[in-house]
């Protein structure tokens, strides 16, 4: 029996897609730059489907690739050339919530925001929120440890998910961590947390749960320019301002937001505006609204407003978690970077980047979590114009250089997946890389576990597209 | 140690880096930098020895693999490689102290959320150890604390995971693994550490109770009603206390003074409150010789709380550590197998996991485990060993080494 009759054996007839139309959508994730055509997509219902799977994937010597929602920007969830895609989207339960220990167990499918709408009445949230969090999924937010907005205060996914239960490459099921939070020995969830599905498919995760605040405000600042907004951030920091959120939107992307369906108010007229949420105690969030303002006013800040009705707030929000589908304005394609940088270098590295993208004529639009460093540099383009697509790539490489030189990092919070792998090297020397190889082949000796992902490889087997237009 | 390795070392790094050790029988090497542990670790290779890395070398009595070991000490790599207030970010040598540390970020009004576990703790001990203090209910575990790191593995190879930028997902974290190690995967020579705001005021409420349940009942609404408490501990048999709840709040001066009304209206009765200049910490006295932890859901310690009583005594020592549901209590001597393993079952039961604080070896941290659990996780760690200290010279006699 072949691979794919072994998989129709074992699976409902829905649950397994093999039709060259029906594939097409899996190609890729939310990074369309890089296609791959699986042999297969399965949409496993159990942990024991996901372990009969990758036995049979293990026996015939098939590469296979775990999916969540497929919102993942870096291409992490892009099928390997002749492989199966494992879809998780149909595990997706609540299986338990226990308020009082402030936890739940889910399955891996679950929508990130649907998490939150389970746990409301209780009086809980699930703290990490990327913008996709009304699409994207738990599982996917474990393998590429997600952040959003709120990781400022709350932490990425890696602070919420206490243990999981993944399946490895040879089937086995291991539960990695504890709902406790303590390690026993080696943190392996630790280890597991942002391992992009190359260490195993997770099915079964016991999640954090966070009480919701008794008061937030979310207070509006626009600047003339970019550059005395991210000044306001450094200081805000060295302040010692803690605040649940700081976010920054530059012209472009206020332009774009405010000619769209997402409209929040932001003035048109400013350079740059911040959004920056408080929450906690009255007394707390008090304070810290009191000394923001001060703070953003010696800043030069045009006008600070700030609200704490729900409504409002949403409005507010919803420009900054729909700046993305907003560029689609822009341009017909969209290229969404990812990089850290320490916060005190954020205004010099933006003017870099600035000048990057001036220098190769691309439109930039910035819109990125400015209070830890994470910038978001956005290029507008044409893809079918193979000569904007080739300065848009150089123009990538070389605001992650830029990055590189001041201290950064080359994600903060989508991953390595196919697309940042070429950089690696950039960070780390052949010692640090090769510590990594040999903790992947514990987990997965044949390799056929997502692979190619990660860590350096050839990209012989992936087709590379122009860069198309993402949401996240 | 051999001649010839005692030669080899005191050629590579000179007379001064072999220091006599009173409870050692042969000398302790104290590198400067990495380049010199990788070079200790690869001559120990060559002659077929342990390395046992050590800080301040308090640790020792619990560690069973150091008589037979090389021992490496990071003393010597103490500096303050960078301290980036405005990033609140701090890079230091494996060996500086967490007292010296203090120091000198608190000059910035800012703090590392690390609890020491003694007063030379120096930071690479902490890491190793990893025990979460009182700090982890609010801030997080020791290994969030940490950002990046650069260690020197089994195989003699200086290697670095992580960064210097508090966000970062760029390859595997190696970091999670090395953070509670206990130096068997690697040695560390240098990590980057998250730091935080000092808190314009600490302060902490007491209030004694007649019994633990007493306590307890109260703790438990406290951490229902209270959103922003920092700590949060019942103690019993300590200081002359029966049964005592300290509740510690830290944050803005108008903020706190506004928790301590409300802890004072959640539960009625005589507070006592101290204030406290420093960090936000609080480090527990001694229970006992032999400190047994049990961590479970918060869930579950109604029930389990009365049954721990009623195996090891309701006035045996003990720290219960509220916010993270977990509760040490000491014993004189090791406690009696028996009720260890009454202790496991009941462990099993609640979904909690028991540690043996006094004995930091995987064996003893490994044997307490769910049994469930430990086979694949097992296989894994040892895997794991083997990928970053092939020879198992770090650490040897770890259950990780086989």
């Amino acid at each position: 029996m072949s691979v794919l009759d072994r998989l129709r054996a074992l699976l409902p007839k829905n649950a397994c897609l093999s039709g060259p139309a029906q594939l097409l959508v899996y190609e890729c994730d939310a990074l369309t730059h890089f296609r791959t055509r699986p042999l297969a997509v399965v949409f496993p219902a159990s942990t024991e489907d996901v372990q009969s799977i990758v036995r049979i994937c293990r026996d015939e010597g098939v590469p296979f690739t775990p999916r969540g929602a497929g919102t993942g920007l870096s291409g992490g969830a892009t099928p390997a050339e002749g492989g199966v895609l494992i879809e998780l989207s149909r595990m997706n339960r609540v299986l338990s919530i226990d308020a009082e220990s402030r936890l739940a167990v889910v399955q891996p499918g679950l929508i990130n925001a649907h998490l939150s709408d389970a746990a409301r009445p209780y009086g809980l949230h699930y703290a990490p929120d990327p913008s996709s969090q009304t699409a994207c999924s738990l599982g996917g937010n474990v393998a590429e440890n997600a952040g959003g907005p709120h990781g400022l205060k709350y932490g990425s996914t890696e602070r919420h998910v206490l243990a999981v239960k993944a399946v490895l490459s040879d089937g086995r099921v291991v539960m990695l961590g504890h709902p406790t939070g303590t390690s026993h020995g080696l943190d392996l969830r630790g280890l597991f947390l942002g391992s992009e599905g190359t260490l195993g498919i997770a099915t079964e995760l016991v999640v954090r749960l966070t009480p919701n605040p008794e008061v937030t405000e979310t207070l509006l600042a626009p600047f003339r320019t970019l550059r005395p907004a991210c000044e306001a951030v450094s200081t805000l920091i060295r302040e010692g301002i803690s605040a649940a959120a700081i976010e920054a939107l530059d012209d472009r992307t206020i332009a774009a937001v405010e000619a769209s369906v997402f409209r929040a108010g932001y003035p048109t007229d400013a350079g740059a505006v911040l959004l920056i949420e408080f929450d906690g105690t009255e007394e707390d969030v008090g304070e810290s609204v009191a000394r923001t303002r001060a703070l953003l006013e010696a800043a030069g800040a045009m006008s600070i407003s700030s609200t704490r009705d729900p409504e409002q707030r949403k409005v507010l929000w919803r420009g900054r978690k729909g700046a993305f589908g907003a560029m689609g304005r822009l341009a017909p394609d969209l290229y969404v970077q990812d990089a850290v940088v320490p916060r005190t270098k954020l205004p010099e590295v933006l003017e870099k980047v600035c000048a990057i993208c001036d220098a190769h004529g691309l439109r930039l639009a910035n819109v990125f979590h400015a209070g830890d460093g994470n910038l978001h540099p956005n290029i507008s383009y044409d893809g079918r114009d193979p000569d904007e697509v080739e300065r848009v790539v150089r123009a990538g490489r070389e605001i992650i250089e830029a990055c590189l030189a001041v201290g950064g990092s080359l994600s903060g919070e989508h991953g390595i997946g196919l697309e940042k792998q070429e950089f690696m090297p950039l960070l780390f020397n052949d010692d640090d890389l090769d510590a990594m190889k040999r903790v992947r082949d514990v987990f997965d000796p044949t390799r056929l576990m997502n692979p190619g992902k990660v860590i350096p490889t050839p990209r012989a087997c992936t087709e590379t597209r122009p860069p198309k237009a993402v949401g996240t | 140690m051999s001649g010839a390795l005692h030669d080899t070392l005191r050629n590579m790094l000179g007379a001064d880096a072999l220091v006599r050790d009173p409870d050692h029988p042969t000398p302790v090497v104290t590198p400067v930098d990495a380049a010199g542990i990788a070079a200790v670790v690869a001559a120990a290779r060559t002659h077929g020895i342990a390395v046992v890395p050590i800080g301040t070398g308090r640790g020792l009595r619990t560690r069973r693999d150091a008589r037979e070991a090389l021992l490496l000490s990071t003393r010597r790599m103490n500096r303050i490689v960078a301290h980036e207030a405005g990033d609140l970010t701090l890079t230091v040598e494996a060996g500086a102290s967490l007292r010296d540390i203090a120091r000198v970020v608190g000059g910035a009004h800012q703090f590392v959320a690390i609890d020491p576990v003694h007063e030379h703790s120096t930071i690479g001990g902490a890491l190793a150890a990893a025990r979460d203090g009182a700090f982890a209910g609010r801030c997080g575990p020791v290994r969030d604390q940490v950002l990046g790191m650069t260690v020197v593995n089994g195989d003699a190879r200086i290697t670095k995971s992580g960064g210097r930028v508090v966000k970062n997902v760029t390859g595997y974290d190696l970091v999670r693994l090395y953070v509670g190690s206990l130096g068997t995967l690697g040695i560390l020579t240098e990590v980057t550490l998250r730091l935080r705001p000092l808190p314009e005021r600490h302060a902490v409420l007491v209030r004694d109770f007649e019994t633990y349940a007493l306590a307890f009942d109260v703790a438990r609404r406290l951490r229902h009603e209270i959103a922003d408490l920092t700590t949060l501990h019942v103690v019993v048999g300590i200081d002359g206390a029966t049964a005592r709840i300290r509740a510690g709040v830290a944050g803005f001066t108008r903020s706190v003074a506004a928790t301590l009304d409300r802890i004072r209206k959640a539960a009625d009765g005589t507070w006592a409150l101290s204030e406290s200049a420093s960090a936000p910490t609080w480090i527990p006295p001694a229970v006992g010789t032999y400190r047994v932890a049990v961590v479970a859901p918060h869930s579950r310690w109604a029930t389990l709380g009365p049954s721990i009583d009623a195996l090891f005594g309701s006035f045996v020592p003990t720290i219960h550590d509220v916010l993270r549901g977990e509760r040490i209590f000491g014993c004189d001597g090791p406690p009696p197998s028996a009720r260890m393993a009454a202790l496991d079952v009941l462990a099993a039961s609640a979904d909690a996991r028991v540690l043996l604080l006094d004995d930091p070896s995987f064996e003893s941290v490994l044997a307490a485990t769910m049994p469930a659990q430990l086979p694949d996780g097992l296989d894994l760690m040892r895997g794991i060993k083997r990928a970053l200290d092939p020879d198992g010279i770090l650490a040897p006699r770890s259950t990780l080494a086989d």
